[in-house]
């Protein structure tokens, strides 16, 4: 993130003069960093762009090959079929039907209730212990804090049986609680990031608050929360773009039609038949719904997020 | 914030409340949950369900599909997580493997009339130790598919292709078709001069590359046609014969096809999928399995035909295979689904199976329904049952350890198209790669 910044200012710092601006000579350094820009840009958008466009193209377009910028037949078709607003005897004459119901809507309420619970509790209970390890002293804090940083070394997928052992006996397969609970409390990663910023609050602020009789939790909650609107703000929006791409563990606990979220239920584009290929267009368009949500989040976060960073920088 | 924490739980209690499974209906009725995957099925087995659910009014049906694509391992979490449908479609590449690891039960054969099965098939759902695991519901072989206006505009009559020869060392005459029906992008045919296999708009033959290790829909017909056996004795084989000259020869013609530009490679096969490539006009024939035939017909603007595989020196061969009903050891309501089963493979359902002809009933007396229905249709199905007519035949190769199996030898296979490789480098390796694995057998 803080690269976003760094290539006018490193332009400027490193290399050129002021002088340099006034030359009517050709700025290649600057060129050239543009054009990476550019470069970057088209490399993450263009699959972005392609998948609206295999989307919005008809089954038999896909079928032959056409590799058109543009999709040749247009259809709003696949889209539909997404939404679950076309009728079996389209879906048969454009040759995408399938076995399952993505059921958009469910699981699109489904993937709102998870990722909204998982990121209040996430940034409620991080931002608490990223306070305790930042702020309080107690005996063996750092240690435990050694053993947090630890616990970010261990890939995902190793706690991933244990975990669905506990869920299982706890009886919470296919409920909610069950496809939460491992994110809700806490993840490393959140405490660590929290308590970068929480170390870099200065404590005479604090010690003026302790010296007026506030106690620690007042001084949390009245003035501390406050003053780390912005990282809460940016771990929030991190929280939820991760537990909205969660896959592996809300199919293996939560693969019932009520609380199936949308990246399982997009299960339900895949090969229908053993002899048949996935239904391209409609997967493409479930996965551009499934995925407009998070764009929205990001427009509307985006300036904060930098404000967050650029915050950090400051201080 | 704390207002916060007090709904976040509250949500949290009120979503676990919300879903237990007790497997009962709000009525107080049996829940049945039944898993398919097929959907164009699924109305069928819903009348099955309905005619079921009227003779035992305190059970109800819930069908539940998955695609193929998921359905395996879907089953498989239901099996660790006692989430798993009381009764669900099982497929013989995988009920070894079930009944090995005991999750599935075995049904009792007592009461019903084993023989009114096409011979066969029940005995494909028996296990070595002589317990049965379902109850054979439809069949299937595998013919091909006729795209009739390319057909005639090649020059080839149907009753050319009905009767087409073919052998492993130039095709017969059925290579001679395939190479009229392709098309290149200059318009120039297969078996033209200045024909360019790197630019071809229509393939002859569409490919289906899924299943490469028993090649159902693909080289399984041709091989068979020459004598060959996979096993040494199937079901329950213990020896693997991908070693054999006539697998080498027929594997080795099938790449040849794709490297003449009369087959799409295995890159074009696997994203295009062959009934789509088919219906979209860029393969004239495919090879395919009477459960698609409803989606081949509804192909727009086409007629389409169906012709059996074409003979090799034996005769014209398909793969011969059947779906059976497994119950679930976890079942809560094992009476129940004991009940449901054995009416799936009876004749109250299969007649409505027969009935619908989306596929081809297990028990003899039904089938003509069946056939009966499709010629209602407009569409003549003689290709899939000449095979039982002919009885050339070959059973669904079952043997211990099938997933290891096509670890081994779907990759090895799919290399060897992909490569220039000699037969006689590859598979001889690959088969004692498959023999190894069945030292160890469980069974």
């Amino acid at each position: 993130m803080a690269n976003t910044l760094s290539p006018g200012t490193a332009e400027l710092a490193g290399t050129a003069p002021p002088r340099v601006r006034h030359k009517q000579g050709i700025q290649w350094g600057r060129i050239a960093a543009w054009t990476a820009m550019g470069l970057l840009i088209f490399i993450s958008l263009f699959p972005f762009y392609w998948m609206l466009r295999t989307a919005l193209s008809t089954n038999a377009d896909l079928v032959t090959g056409d590799q058109s910028f543009l999709p040749p037949n247009p259809t709003l078709l696949n889209l539909k079929q997404a939404l679950g607003l076309a009728s079996p005897e389209q879906l048969a004459a454009a040759g995408t039907q399938t076995s399952a119901d993505v059921n958009f809507f469910t699981a699109l309420r489904n993937s709102i209730i998870v990722c909204t619970l998982i990121t209040l509790g996430q940034v409620t209970f991080c931002s608490m212990s990223a306070y305790a390890f930042a702020r309080l002293k107690f005996p063996g804090r750092d240690k435990i804090f050694f053993l947090f940083l630890t616990a970010m070394m261990i890939p995902p997928i190793f706690t991933l049986i244990p975990n669905f052992v506990l869920i299982k006996n706890l009886g919470w397969l296919n409920t909610f609680p069950g496809i939460i609970a491992p994110f809700f409390l806490m993840t490393p990663f959140a405490i660590f990031f929290l308590r970068q910023f929480f170390l870099g609050i200065s404590t005479e602020v604090e010690e003026a608050a302790l010296l007026d009789g506030a106690g620690r939790w007042k001084i949390f909650r009245q003035l501390i929360i406050p003053m780390m609107a912005a990282p809460l703000a940016t771990l929030a929006v991190l929280t939820y773009v991760t537990a909205w791409h969660e896959y592996m563990w809300p199919l293996v606990t939560g693969d019932s039609a009520n609380v199936r979220v949308l990246t399982v239920a997009l299960n339900a584009f895949k090969s229908s038949t053993p002899t048949t290929a996935p239904p391209w267009g409609p997967l493409m368009a479930g996965t551009f719904l499934a995925a407009l949500p998070l764009l929205i989040i990001f427009v509307a976060m985006a300036k904060r997020m930098v404000d967050a960073i650029g915050f950090s920088g400051i201080k | 914030m704390r207002k916060l924490i007090v709904l976040a739980g509250l949500a949290l209690l009120a979503a676990g409340c919300g879903s237990g499974s007790s497997g009962m209906t709000a009525d107080g009725k049996v829940l049945l949950r039944y898993g398919l995957w097929d959907t164009n099925q699924k109305p069928v087995y819903q009348k099955c369900a309905d005619a079921f659910q009227k003779q035992n009014p305190n059970v109800q049906i819930q069908i539940e599909n998955k695609n193929w694509g998921d359905y395996w391992s879907g089953l498989a979490r239901g099996f660790i997580a006692d989430t798993s449908p009381d009764v669900f479609t099982d497929h013989l590449s995988k009920y070894p493997q079930f009944a090995a690891s005991q999750v599935i039960e075995p049904v009792n054969t007592s009461g019903i009339d084993m023989s009114q099965y096409l011979p066969g098939l029940a005995r494909l759902w028996k296990s070595p130790s002589g317990k049965q695991y379902g109850f054979p519901k439809d069949w299937d072989t595998v013919a091909l598919v006729v795209n009739e206006d390319m057909l005639a505009k090649a020059g080839v009559s149907k009753q050319q292709l009905d009767t087409a020869t073919w052998n492993p060392k130039d095709g017969g005459t059925f290579q001679q078709i395939v190479a009229k029906l392709t098309v290149d992008n200059n318009g120039k045919r297969g078996d033209e001069p200045g024909f360019d296999p790197k630019n071809v708009k229509t393939y002859g033959l569409g490919f289906d590359p899924g299943g490469l290790t028993y090649g159902q829909t693909t080289w399984a017909g041709f091989v068979a046609s020459l004598g060959f056996k996979l096993l040494n004795k199937n079901p329950w084989g213990t020896h693997y014969n991908y070693d054999d000259p006539r697998f080498a020869q027929t594997f080795t013609w099938w790449r040849s096809m794709i490297q003449k530009g009369f087959m799409p490679s295995l890159e074009q096969a696997r994203t295009l999928g062959q009934s789509a490539a088919f219906q979209s006009g860029r393969a004239a024939l495919a090879i395919d399995g009477d459960w698609t035939i409803s989606t081949y017909s509804a192909t727009k603007g086409v007629k389409v035909g169906y012709a059996p595989q074409p003979a090799g020196p034996q005769g014209s061969w398909s793969m011969y295979n059947g779906l059976a009903d497994a119950i679930w050891v976890g079942t809560k309501h094992k009476p129940e689904a004991v009940k449901w089963v054995r009416f799936l493979g009876s004749p109250a359902c299969q007649s409505i199976v027969g009935n619908a002809a989306v596929v081809f009933p297990a028990i003899k007396s039904e089938v003509p329904k069946a056939v009966a229905t499709h010629t209602k249709q407009g569409v003549d199905v003689s290709a899939y049952t000449s095979y039982i007519k002919s009885g050339h035949t070959v059973l669904y190769p079952i043997t211990d350890k099938a997933p290891q199996i096509n670890l081994i030898v779907q990759p090895t296979l799919e290399e060897f198209l992909n490569g220039t490789k000699r037969a006689s480098e590859v598979f001889p390796k690959m088969n004692d790669q498959v023999n190894a694995q069945l030292k160890y057998s469980t069974q």
